[in-house]
């Protein structure tokens, strides 16, 4: 009796035991939590960066803040880029959203209709970037870009000096004869992580920055309402985006798809490849695996006229049909801790944090009157600045929207590993592509 | 008074039994029956999984006849059941054989039993993670082999591989209480009329564990239809989609495109699609079964 009694109440517990927080807590411990949290906040930050150089900066930056505000404090969390967005959406649903997190508000409008994300159109240092961050649609700032983001070729300069390679490459040409010099050294001439497949997007990046991007705005906007054709386009000559990154392929090591974002990138440190292409924060990247390294950059040569071939960043919408939101830091408009938020996105906004990101994560801040000469890799980047060669392309988007990504990055994937390399035949296959899920959209 | 203090030992043990169903009954009502019920109403909506459900439209039937509409759905599907078929041949065939193996009677058998077992309890994660280290640089480096995961025409069995090694250790002690069920007299009185081993095995052995082979066949089969995890942990369905099953694809429209009303609608037609397999097919060797 007593025995069958025990394992009833065993039984019991076990389900009771898989029910917490079901219960609400007493009136006296909401107030005593709520005196708390005036004292004290924890902020959450859900993030997707793995690098270790950006991981350095988080902390430091947190730190440098805490000591400034010792009631803030903060919580990080990492996931990993290709599970951010999805895990991100999950934990807003369920009403557990990190105070921050960075997406892309274009790619994602459900955010700002929901009203997510808070409104910081009237933060007064909005005006401490080097480009304001973008006001959209209706005029609101949700997104902070807190650093720039430009793509193109990080190239390991000893390697090319070995290689008997002076000046890079200004051309496609140049570019395709520099990449057999390599070869003929045994060196590989790019590494490709595309097992990362983000990677891979941001080749493509690279490409259609330089060739497409600065005369074409709303070239993304205009694909995904299907006003314009990816085949046939005689402002957006794809068709030789795709032959050029063909090129690209079969000039890095065996098996890209099979090679992580890391591992391509140790093959530059070791001096196994040249050249990688990839966003702005590769130098640091390359730099925390070997602090030693020599990195050098150019923009990606996706043309034979030189004057043509620079780095682009986003701006401005260049007209008003065009305004966008843009990617950035996002504060969940929900939170508990919008006020200590604010504080600290207040602190991100000036010359001590943009500092401690250019020393730490070793990319380059978009905070006003940062040093320049943090990391001789990026002296390119400066000359190129001061010299009047970075264009801008305005409110011009890389990346597409949920299936319509999914689709073009499919398709790509698989132009690569084809064997006939149908550039024509794969543009228009995109097109029935976009041109289905457009309609299942209706 | 006797009958009465009957009918409440009666009761008393019904109570019992019915409290050790308790937990099952309450994670089964959380997990999976809630859910299945709510999300009756987002099939008919236009959700897309980010804004208040309050704030989705009602489309009444048209995700369901959008998808019949929609031959994208095909390859996936494609897909989903090659993996199963893959899975099941192969959980099920090296299962019984670790079964036959380890109910001899010898020095070790226990301890390879365990051993068999073990990846079972690894997660799926975990073990994606492994093997995404052997098949990039382990099996390239000693058998000068590429990297069966980057490979649009070899990811789905690679994939499988990983399933196998995890998996076919639980229908493996299925078989094994199958096995050990078989009485040995009757292999007596085969051995005397001048059977075989392989005679003994096929006339004896498969018919009578043939309920064996109904409960992991048809177990094997439709959990390896809707599976997504290791997918998504190995591959995100790639190279270009070439390893996106169907419980992939439902789940990217339900997290990743915004068109959460349409995945639900697609998830209760793929429910619907492997309740009839399954009964189909554990119809099929049900009817084989022999009674001892």
């Amino acid at each position: 009796m007593k025995k069958r009694i025990a394992l009833i109440a065993a039984a019991a517990l076990m389900v009771l035991s898989a029910m917490p927080g079901c219960s609400k807590p007493s009136g006296t411990t909401s107030e005593t939590q709520s005196k708390a949290s005036e004292q004290k906040a924890v902020i959450t930050w859900m993030h997707h960066v793995q690098e270790e150089s950006g991981v350095q900066y988080m902390k430091k930056s947190t730190e440098a803040f805490t000591k400034k505000n010792p009631n803030i404090t903060f919580e990080l969390t990492m996931v990993p880029q290709d599970n951010y967005p999805t895990l991100l959406k999950s934990k807003l649903a369920a009403g557990d959203a990190p105070d921050m997190f960075d997406v892309d508000l274009d790619q994602n409008p459900g955010f700002i209709k929901s009203g997510y994300v808070y409104d910081m159109s009237k933060q007064p240092w909005l005006h401490n970037f080097i480009t304001e961050p973008p006001a959209g649609p209706d005029g609101k700032v949700y997104a902070i870009p807190t650093s720039i983001a430009f793509f193109g070729v990080f190239y390991n300069k000893d390697v090319f000096k070995t290689a008997g390679i002076s000046s890079t490459p200004t051309t496609w040409s140049e570019f395709q004869q520099d990449c057999s010099k390599l070869k003929s050294k045994g060196i590989i001439p790019i590494a490709s992580g595309y097992k990362d497949l983000w990677t891979m997007t941001c080749s493509f990046h690279a490409d259609k920055m330089t060739a497409i991007a600065p005369n074409y705005e709303d070239w993304t906007k205009q694909l995904e309402n299907r006003k314009v054709t990816w085949a046939n386009n005689p402002k957006a000559d794809m068709n030789s985006v795709l032959k050029r990154q063909a090129y690209v392929y079969d000039n890095s090591q065996k098996d890209p798809f099979g090679t992580t974002w890391d591992a391509a990138q140790d093959l530059v440190v070791t001096g196994k490849a040249a050249m990688i292409i990839n966003g702005s924060w590769t130098p640091g990247n390359l730099e925390t695996k070997d602090s030693k390294i020599n990195v050098g950059m150019f923009p990606f040569p996706s043309s034979e006229d030189a004057s043509k071939n620079v780095f682009a960043i986003n701006g401005n919408a260049k007209t008003k049909a065009n305004a966008y939101y843009g990617m950035g830091q996002c504060v969940y408009s929900k939170s508990k801790n919008v006020d200590a938020v604010m504080k600290y996105m207040a602190f991100r906004a000036t010359v001590e944090d943009g500092n401690l990101y250019q020393q730490y994560a070793k990319q380059l801040s978009a905070v006003k009157g940062c040093s320049s000469d943090f990391d001789p890799s990026y002296k390119e980047w400066f000359d190129a600045q001061k010299n009047g060669l970075v264009a801008d392309i305005g409110a011009f988007r890389r990346d597409y929207s949920g299936q319509l990504d999914t689709a073009y990055n499919n398709t790509m994937t698989n132009f690569l590993m084809s064997k006939d390399r149908n550039a024509a035949a794969t543009l228009k296959s995109l097109d029935a592509q976009f041109d289905k899920i457009a309609n299942l959209n209706k | 008074m006797q009958v009465s203090a009957r009918k409440i030992h009666s009761i008393k043990a019904s109570a019992t039994r019915l409290s050790f169903l308790l937990p099952t009954i309450f994670f089964f009502g959380i997990a999976m029956l809630i859910p299945f019920f709510l999300g009756i109403r987002v099939a008919f909506t236009d959700w897309d999984g980010i804004t208040p459900l309050s704030m989705a439209n009602y489309v009444g039937l048209h995700n369901f006849v959008s998808i019949f509409h929609n031959s994208d759905v095909l390859r996936p599907l494609r897909i989903a059941i090659i993996y199963a078929l893959l899975n099941t041949l192969g959980n099920n065939f090296f299962g019984l054989l670790f079964a036959v193996g380890v109910t001899k009677k010898y020095r070790f058998n226990k301890a390879h039993r365990l051993i068999f077992f073990m990846p079972a309890a690894l997660s799926s994660v975990l073990a994606a993670f492994m093997w995404n280290y052997i098949y990039s640089n382990v099996l390239p480096q000693i058998l000068g082999v590429e990297n069966y995961l980057s490979n649009p025409s070899s990811v789905v069995a690679a994939v499988s591989v990983i399933t196998i090694w995890g998996g076919c250790g639980v229908p493996m002690l299925i078989y094994i209480a199958g096995l050990t069920s078989v009485p040995s007299s009757l292999y007596e009185s085969a051995v005397i009329d001048g059977a075989n081993a392989f005679q003994q095995f096929w006339k004896i052995t498969i018919p009578l564990i043939m309920q064996s082979f109904t409960v992991n066949i048809t177990i094997t089969f439709t959990n390896s239809l809707s599976s997504a995890g290791l997918f998504l942990a190995a591959t995100h369905g790639g190279p270009g989609g070439a390893s996106e099953s169907m419980g992939l694809y439902i789940y990217n429209f339900l997290f990743k495109y915004n068109k959460a009303g349409y995945g639900q609608a697609l998830a209760y037609l793929f429910l619907a699609f492997i309740v009839v397999l399954a009964v189909l097919i554990s119809g099929i060797f049900r009817k084989r079964e022999v009674e001892m």
